[in-house]
């Protein structure tokens, strides 16, 4: 029931995508209100979807937040992408995001649909997820991440703006249907400011936990490291735009390689041995 | 953002006081850390490090690559960095202190020129009557008022959040405080690992990293030890009961579970690994009209037929071929010798291969005659694993993170927000400018101004 749910959302999503594309071609809002539109009905699906998983593993005895493996953790990912992508749009009154950010949730959502079966299936917690601190951890990280995609996706729109635009000027006003390079920049700035909150919340959880399960806070292994470098990313780029006036490409850049590292901590670690690797 | 203006005489000062050390070493400490995550560390380091060629391995050994979280170079990065933090909070401490106490004169000139037209009002009442009508309304929204009264006109000045430039020392503060309880963790705290067969007890445990034995100062026995799987074989549950004596009395008791630590004078105990010891095997042999029950481990010996024969336990095996628990015995006598398995579920096995005794002697417990062996079980023992440590930084890195989460909220989600009004009289009526000045936010101040002045105009409360 729930994959089912959860598998519509992602269509949805490709749907808004779609849309918000259109919106963005034509410049026209009737196309913006329509992508908007879709988008909420593939979050309300989504959200509805993520509730009844839950509901489910209390039918089943199991009754955990649907956050215990990878598959969950992706549809999580993509949850908290839209979530935070919506409200920005409705805080900014502006759609010109929405094509650089839901690719990134449909993504998400579509590489977590092609699990094997197994993987989909909810699964009872091993002895180390069995733990109050699981959810607290999982929802933080996430929604670090997510705030980290859009910036991503901010970052992204800043160069296709450059690219449509030609070389005349860009830096001035506003080019077609984008908005001008300093706004772009302030919001990559907010974004990145909220992924660097909740990934230090993250952190912080995470380490509360180990210190629980593991008995230490810190053991450098491999994801801790690989977040704490994600950290060290973010930093460097809140120094330097704040204290030694980075603007412009510079932060794209940093908020397109900080998001790699960020891909790298959630999926790439699992390549290296690891003790998280029972998310995988 | 005004750094590096102070003590430009003093070049190691100026060299700790730069941020773009800051954002080298910031760098450098990911870069490094990677390296870390790349290379395998400690004990994994070993094997991988045989199959480097000498000159390559004599090179990581050298970088200390190996252990690189506690090698010297990574210490002293983040050393530097300690010392960065503190040369660059101390110099920038006046500036923000300056900011913080620094109250801007709402008659200075030039600060109403440029207002937008929604910020100018016009009143009916007189100059005295609007100024006290906008001081409560600017008390309401940011406190702090101050009124200063000309000639022709009154000013009031209002702020709210000042203290919003500390939230950046909070933050790196919290940095300092983390990186100190660490430091203190690794020096007065200890870190080791003990397994404890279950009913059997220790009281002293492995230190890691090879830095041998170290004594508890009591004892801690393992009463129980249980794990449960769910039917897809993942493990459910691992416990341990243990319990913790002094001079041969209990003096505590307690569950230990995954997630659930046990602490005794001060020494935490953490459910880590556990593992089953080779178990007993429970033998009942039979013949010349008796039948006796025998327990042996593996290596074991004992004798049968007044001591004419030996046996020994060759091996024991939980699942041979996918048949079940069996033993592997040896029978000698004199120098005669046979070898055998026992089956435990025998019957099964004969009935579903007839003949299979005949066939293979090897598999015949009938083999030394008139003697018949069964095999009634194996028990299988377990001991548990746990970790053990001390570590008195915790509650220091604990103070740490939560200054660094306070000084976030303080630096992102706080601003000094300072509104400043003049009401005096112009072409016969009574004028009220109001300009606003933010360290942070615009966007927030323009909201308080905005509510300012709906207060004031009676539209809001
Ligand atoms: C891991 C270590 C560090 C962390 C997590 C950290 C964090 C931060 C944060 C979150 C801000 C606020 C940024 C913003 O408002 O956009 C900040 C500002 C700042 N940091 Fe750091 N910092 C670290 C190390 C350092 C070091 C070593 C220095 C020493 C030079 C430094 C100097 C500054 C300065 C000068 C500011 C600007 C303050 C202002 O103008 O309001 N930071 N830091």
């Amino acid at each position: 029931m729930n994959t089912k749910m959860l598998g519509w959302a992602t269509v949805i999503y490709l749907v808004a995508m779609a849309f918000y594309l259109i919106r963005l071609l034509r410049e026209d809002e009737y196309w913006g209100k329509l992508a908007t539109g879709t988008a909420l009905f593939g979050l309300a699906l989504h959200t509805a979807g993520i509730a009844v998983r839950w509901w489910e593993s209390h039918q089943m005895g199991l009754g955990h937040a649907p956050l215990a493996n990878f598959y969950e953790s992706m549809i999580f990912f993509s949850w908290a992408i839209m979530l935070l992508y919506l409200i920005m749009e409705w805080r900014i009154g502006s759609r010109v995001i929405g094509p650089f950010v839901t690719p990134v949730a449909f993504l998400s959502m579509a590489y977590a649909s092609l699990s094997p079966d197994e993987a989909t299936r909810i699964q009872p917690l091993i002895p180390a997820l069995q733990s109050n601190w699981l959810t607290s951890h999982v929802v933080t990280c996430f929604m670090g991440y997510g705030a980290f995609a859009i910036a991503f996706g901010l970052g992204v729109l800043f160069f296709a703006r450059r690219f449509f635009s030609g070389k005349e000027n860009p830096a001035k006003g506003p080019t077609g249907p984008f908005p001008d390079e300093g706004a772009v920049e302030e919001l990559i700035y907010h974004s990145t400011i909220m992924g660097f909150i909740f990934l230090s919340l993250g952190i912080i959880t995470g380490s509360v936990w180990a210190n629980f399960a593991w008995g230490a806070y810190w053991s450098w292994d491999p994801k801790e490291t690989w977040s704490l470098i994600t950290w060290l990313i973010y930093a460097t780029l809140l120094h330097a735009r704040l204290v030694r006036g980075w603007r412009g490409k510079r932060v794209a850049v940093m908020a397109i390689a900080g998001f790699a590292s960020v891909l790298f901590t959630y999926l790439g670690v699992n390549y290296l041995d690891s003790l998280h690797s029972y998310l995988m | 953002m005004q750094e590096e203006k102070k003590n430009p005489k003093n070049p190691v000062w100026s060299f700790f006081s730069s941020v773009r050390l800051t954002l080298a070493l910031l760098i450098i400490i990911a870069l490094a850390a990677v390296i870390g995550t790349v290379v395998p560390q400690q004990e994994a380091a070993g094997e991988s490090l045989q199959k480097l060629p000498p000159a390559l391995a004599g090179i990581v050994k050298f970088l200390q690559v190996t252990d690189l979280y506690h090698s010297p170079w990574f210490l002293l990065l983040m050393g530097l960095l300690t010392v960065n933090l503190v040369v660059c909070s101390l110099n920038r401490l006046p500036v923000s202190l300056r900011l913080y106490r620094r109250r801007p004169g709402p008659d200075r000139p030039g600060l109403y020129d440029a207002l937008p037209p929604d910020r100018v009002l016009e009143a009916e009442g007189g100059v005295e009557a609007e100024a006290d009508r906008m001081e409560r309304a600017l008390r309401k929204t940011l406190g702090n008022v101050e009124r200063k009264q000309g000639d022709q006109a009154v000013w009031l000045a209002a702020h709210r959040g000042a203290w919003s430039y500390f939230g950046v020392y909070a933050v790196h503060a919290g940095v300092l405080v983390i990186i100190l309880g660490a430091v203190i963790g690794s020096i007065l705290g200890f870190d080791g690992h003990v397994n404890i067969p279950e009913g059997g007890s220790v009281d002293a445990i492995e230190l890691r990293g090879g830095k041998g034995e170290m004594k508890l100062g009591f004892e801690v026995r393992c009463d129980d030890f249980d794990v449960e799987f769910y039917d897809s074989g993942m493990p459910k549950l691992y416990r341990s009961d243990l319990s913790f004596m002094k001079g041969g009395e209990i003096r505590a008791r307690g569950v230990l579970m995954v997630n659930h630590p046990l602490e005794f004078e001060g020494i935490r105990f953490y459910q880590s690994t556990y593992g089953a010891v080779p178990g007993e095997a429970v033998l009942v042999i039979t013949g010349k009209g008796q039948r006796t029950v025998r327990r042996a481990r593996q290596g074991e010996r004992f004798d049968i037929e007044g001591g004419k024969a030996q046996v020994e336990i060759l091996r024991i095996e939980g699942n041979l071929m996918r048949m079940g628990p069996a033993v592997k015995i040896g029978v000698r006598e004199g120098d005669r010798a046979l070898s055998f398995w026992v089956f435990k579920f025998i019957d099964a096995i004969e009935e579903q291969n007839p003949g299979i005794t005949r066939q293979v002697p090897q598999f015949n417990a009938g083999l030394y005659r008139p003697y018949r062996f069964g095999l009634e079980g194996i028990e299988t023992s377990f001991y548990t694993g746990l970790k053990v440590n001390r570590d008195p930084g915790v509650p220091v890195v604990g103070t740490g993170a939560f200054l660094l989460v306070a000084g976030f909220l303080l630096t992102f989600f706080s601003s000094h927000r300072q509104i400043f009004v003049r009401v005096d009289r112009r072409n016969g009526k009574t004028r009220v400018s109001v300009a606003g000045q933010s360290s942070r936010d615009p966007a927030k101040l323009d909201r308080a101004v905005a509510r300012a002045v709906r207060i004031y105009r009676g539209e809001a409360s």
